[in-house]
């Protein structure tokens, strides 16, 4: 077990940490909020476009995380995927619900980002291993997914935009997300988590 | 929906992409198919990267306490009364404690019949006595020991291994008996400082309540309780044991118990 905060917890402390925020600790959703806080924060500012809607979805993630807490299960996956995974859907809800139902007008030429070559202070092991498998995508890939993903754009209205069937926008998504699985396994046989074994 | 039609959805599920009534059809198939739900996990934790990979913006430091203020107004006020301390720690060899446990279990009545059992599980308690520091497997395996013994309690067992915090001392495990009309029943056993404690248990609806207080054996070194609990007991999906100023001391995930 590390006592980095920086570090990547072990399955077992992330389910601990995760029993002490449904317990209502605070301390626990401070140790919670230090670790993902940032990267949430950030998801939101670079989909919802303001630091105060970003502040927003901050709040409501992490109450959400809270609500939710009984369903984390560490033997199914990482806190990070799922507290992004709760962030990402609330930001979804919040861009549709702000467009409404017609699709946007303007494509943004918005891509993934690559990685920066500096090291930053308090970088999660899961953000340098993500950054690095997104790194390994082709640029066609990346822009595919950073449309469904950061605009959240359904396969249909990426279809339209693109003029190109709704089956090959659906397959290619899939490859796509497919070969980012991929690379961050490869990555994560490299780096073993620490105590990572799950029954 | 088949396993092929929801394989076929799972991308666009990890991007949040389908219309509300497709996600919700693939969410009752991942609820009752462990196949699906490994493959949709898998592209969760691709499409979770995307996130990750966004350059870090450093939120205002304001937003901590904003954070943490609204999850403790919508948790209530922090609720649990301190109680006062009976002092006095014990630090003892997990596999004294083990073999005390064992010995407790059968004062207490359970399985006397178990002896065959008890005596495999005494002799297994020899060589847990070199990893003085609590492990998994530990906890697993008293856990399966004691859920043994109470193999005479009719119902659906579960069973959590329990574990301290980061940094603190103890270990644990508790056994859920569930029964469909009358009240569960749980076993908790121990070994922390010696301290007054309590249980709560989580259900897999969010909804968490009060099992009970936790007894010191006379001897001092563990706790072992019996408690009747009136809540249905297959729904728990945590045990958490607070210590007597409200912390968590040591908290489990309860599984369903599987014959070894
Ligand atoms: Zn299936």
């Amino acid at each position: 077990m590390t006592s980095n905060p920086r570090g990547p917890l072990s399955p077992q402390a992330e389910q601990e940490l995760m029993h002490q925020v449904l317990a209502g600790e605070r301390d626990a959703v401070r140790t919670l909020y230090a670790r993902f806080g940032p990267p949430v924060y950030s998801l939101g500012l670079r989909m919802l476009g303001s630091a105060e809607s970003a502040e927003e979805l901050a709040q409501d993630v992490f109450v959400a995380a809270w609500r939710q807490g009984a369903r984390f299960d560490s033997s199914r996956g990482r806190l990070s995927t799922w507290l992004m995974a709760i962030a990402h859907n609330l930001a979804v809800d919040r861009l549709r619900h702000e467009r409404g139902p017609s699709r946007p007008v303007l494509i943004l030429q918005d891509e993934l980002p690559e990685p920066d070559p500096f090291d930053e202070e308090g970088l999660l092991v899961e953000r340098e291993s993500a950054r690095r498998a997104l790194a390994r995508l082709t640029d066609a890939d990346r822009w595919l997914l950073s449309r469904a993903y950061f605009q959240g754009w359904t396969a249909r209205e990426i279809a339209e935009a693109d003029r190109i069937p709704l089956g090959t926008v659906k397959t290619r998504l899939r490859t796509a997300l497919v070969k980012l699985r991929r690379f961050e396994a490869e990555r994560a046989r490299v780096t073993a988590r620490a105590g990572g074994e799950t029954t | 929906m088949s396993c092929l039609d929801v394989r076929d959805l799972l991308a666009e599920r990890a991007l949040d992409a389908l219309p509300p009534a497709t996600a919700a059809e693939v969410e009752r198939h991942l609820e009752g198919c462990p196949g699906c739900r490994k493959e949709a996990e898998g592209l969760r934790e691709a499409a979770a990267a995307i996130g990750l990979g966004v350059p870090l913006s450093l939120p205002p430091a304001r937003l901590a306490e904003r954070v943490t203020g609204a999850v403790a107004a919508h948790s209530g006020p922090s609720g649990r009364e301190p109680r006062r301390s009976t002092g006095r720690s014990a630090r003892v060899l997990v596999g004294a404690v083990l073999t005390a446990a064992l010995v407790a279990v059968l004062s207490v009545g359970w399985a006397m019949s178990q002896s065959a059992t008890l005596q495999r599980a005494m002799s297994q308690t020899v060589t847990l006595q070199q990893r003085v520091r609590s492990t998994e497997a530990t906890n697993k395996q008293l856990a399966n020991q004691i859920a043994s013994l109470v193999a005479e309690v009719q119902g659906t067992v579960f069973v959590a291994n329990l574990a301290p915090p980061v940094g603190r001392q103890g270990v644990g495990a508790a056994v859920l008996i569930a029964q469909s009309s009358a009240p569960g029943t749980l076993v908790v056993w121990a070994t922390l400082r010696r301290e007054a404690y309590h249980v709560m248990l989580v259900t897999s609806n969010g909804r968490s309540f009060q099992a009970g207080d936790l007894v010191w054996t006379p001897n001092d070194d563990y706790v072992l309780s019996r408690l009747q609990v009136p809540q249905n007991l297959a729904k728990v999906v945590s045990v958490v044991v607070f210590d007597a100023k409200g912390r968590v001391a040591l908290s489990g995930t309860a599984r369903p118990y599987a014959q070894p």
